[in-house]
């Protein structure tokens, strides 16, 4: 799904506080691309995404979607979030076929219940949650929870993948396997992903691209175009032309380590891979 | 916390460690012990303070009432339980609605708060004299009384249940296209069903004071009733024998009601 986000705005506005969270974003995300958008907190990453889900309209500009522009929740959009956000009362495989139900009482499911239920069966297997479809949110760890909401947000067989910071709240030994298994599911299934994060590393290793954002009002500072072979690997995150990727990011948002006054003298060995 | 057989504080401490079957067994035997301890500490206390019967009835006098006039007794109360009953599942049904409809309407929230708020600081006990006027003694008012006690902890807590529903997850029924009342059905209800029962249970508790503290004020039928009688012979333990029956039928529906929400909160 080809996605174009042009010229948007986000004010928000409440009896005494006037927020401008978004300012002339425009973007283009191409079919099957995996886009991370990065940038420090509020600056409005998450209200971008809802903006791109149609939950919240712009306050002026247009998000498209193939080319339609997002006038409110379509439904061909998978969700994760930061926290699993799983029914509790739910085990693994009735959370994993909630869009379906959810679908359906709208007559919006495309097939039949078993083909969904074939699919949460394919999707857990591709987890490797294939042993837990009767368990429990709270029987599992964060990240098992975590996947189960990613095959979640599959069932549905969505175009479009929207991720606000998924592995934010998991270790970072679990971030990293989750990363790899994030892009052997993508490899998988060729979604079109918007990924928002704010930790660099993460960034650089799983996208095509990141957009950079700043401060509110959010605003899109520029992009890194991620010039690393795929499919990526774990021993990857150790080569130079990674770290050298990280660098340029880094010095996009306006770390340098120059402005750290412990260190003056300390400059990158690596060159600025930017541009 | 659960003590198991591998508990290392235990074992290193040298203390004997219960089997499960011997906890199971304690879980009954600890409760009746001390009951049985309460007893005899009341006798010893009939017999050292040489109070006169009115004052303080030995034990064996109440469980003579109970073994004689028990059915008399389990009668009234039986009486009484349809009052608590009924307002019970009125006052429960009318204060989920209630919050429901504050949660989600803002006008209606706007409109009926300060009402609210008023009835619900208001000693509830001045409204009595006001049914009785309208309602006469019979059971509407005993029913209106205990409706007005159960209605506000199942509202109270049907409104912070509701306010604390994952808001990602609503997101997420939306983003889908689920709409508000299948987003009701299926997520905010099951988030908050915690919640609501223990405002239902707060309100089960509060229905039994309703239910006898209306007799007792105005006493025709129901157990709170013949307690105002035996009041006025002096007769103390029928008295107390009646307290027991109000106990024994509120630890009752107290477990039964905690028996069941534990079975629909099974996640918790």
């Amino acid at each position: 799904m080809g996605i174009k986000l042009d010229r948007l705005d986000k004010v928000f506005q409440t009896d005494d506080l006037t927020v401008q969270a978004l300012r002339d974003v425009s973007a283009e995300i191409g079919d099957s691309e995996f886009v991370s958008i990065i940038g420090p907190s509020g600056c409005g990453k998450s209200t971008l995404l809802r903006l791109v889900s149609g939950l919240l309209p712009p306050t002026q500009g247009t998000v498209y979607l193939d080319g339609t522009p997002v006038e409110g929740p379509a439904g061909n959009i998978g969700f994760v979030f930061q926290a699993p956000t799983l029914l509790k009362w739910r085990t693994v495989f009735r959370n994993v076929m909630f869009p379906y139900e959810v679908l359906a009482s709208q007559r919006k499911a495309t097939g039949s219940k078993e083909d969904y239920e074939d699919r949460a069966r394919m999707l857990l297997k591709m987890a490797g949650l294939e042993d837990f479809p009767d368990a429990y949110p709270k029987q599992l760890s964060g990240g098992m929870q975590q996947r189960v909401s990613i095959c979640r947000a599959l069932i549905h067989d969505p175009e479009l993948l929207l991720m606000d910071e998924p592995f934010g709240a998991l270790d970072e030994f679990t971030r990293e396997r989750m990363n790899e298994e994030l892009l052997r599911i993508w490899r998988e299934t060729r979604k079109t992903v918007i990924f928002v994060t704010h930790h660099i590393p993460e960034a650089v290793f799983l996208s095509d691209r990141i957009l950079v954002m700043s401060p509110r009002p959010g605003t899109i500072l520029g992009e890194v175009v991620v010039d690393l072979p795929r499919p990526r690997i774990a021993e990857m995150r150790e080569s130079v032309e990674f770290l050298e990727q990280v660098v340029a990011t880094r010095h996009l948002i306006g770390i340098r380590p120059g402005d750290d006054s412990l260190s003056p003298d300390f400059s990158s060995p690596l060159k600025d891979g930017s541009g | 916390m659960s003590t198991t057989l591998s508990d290392p504080a235990r074992a290193e401490a040298g203390a004997p460690m219960p089997s499960r079957r011997t906890e199971q067994i304690r879980r009954f035997s600890d409760p009746i012990l001390f009951a049985a301890l309460f007893v005899f500490g009341w006798q010893a206390f009939v017999w050292i303070s040489g109070f006169h019967p009115v004052v303080l009835p030995p034990p064996a006098r109440v469980f003579r009432i109970l073994a004689n006039q028990g059915d008399f007794l389990v009668e009234n109360m039986l009486v009484t339980m349809r009052t608590i009953v009924w307002g019970f599942v009125i006052g429960g049904l009318l204060g989920f609605v209630a919050g429901v409809l504050i949660n989600y309407f803002e006008r209606f929230r706007r409109a009926v708060y300060p009402i609210l708020v008023a009835l619900y600081v208001i000693p509830k006990a001045v409204f009595i004299p006001l049914f009785i006027l309208w309602w006469g003694v019979g059971p509407l008012y005993k029913i209106l009384v205990t409706v007005l006690l159960a209605f506000f902890p199942v509202t109270e807590n049907t409104i912070t249940g509701l306010q604390g529903v994952d808001r990602e997850m609503m997101e997420l029924t939306q983003s889908l296209g689920g709409r508000r009342w299948f987003a009701f059905r299926k997520v905010a209800l099951p988030f908050s069903l915690p919640f609501i029962l223990a405002g239902l249970r707060i309100g089960l508790t509060e229905a039994f004071i309703g239910g006898v503290l209306s007799e007792i004020l105005v006493p025709s039928t129901g157990i709170g009733s013949r307690i105002v009688e035996a009041a006025a012979f002096s007769n103390t333990e029928f008295i107390i024998a009646s307290i027991m029956v109000v106990a024994s039928f509120g630890i009752a529906a107290y477990f039964l009601f905690l028996w069941i929400e534990k079975r629909l909160t099974f996640w918790q």
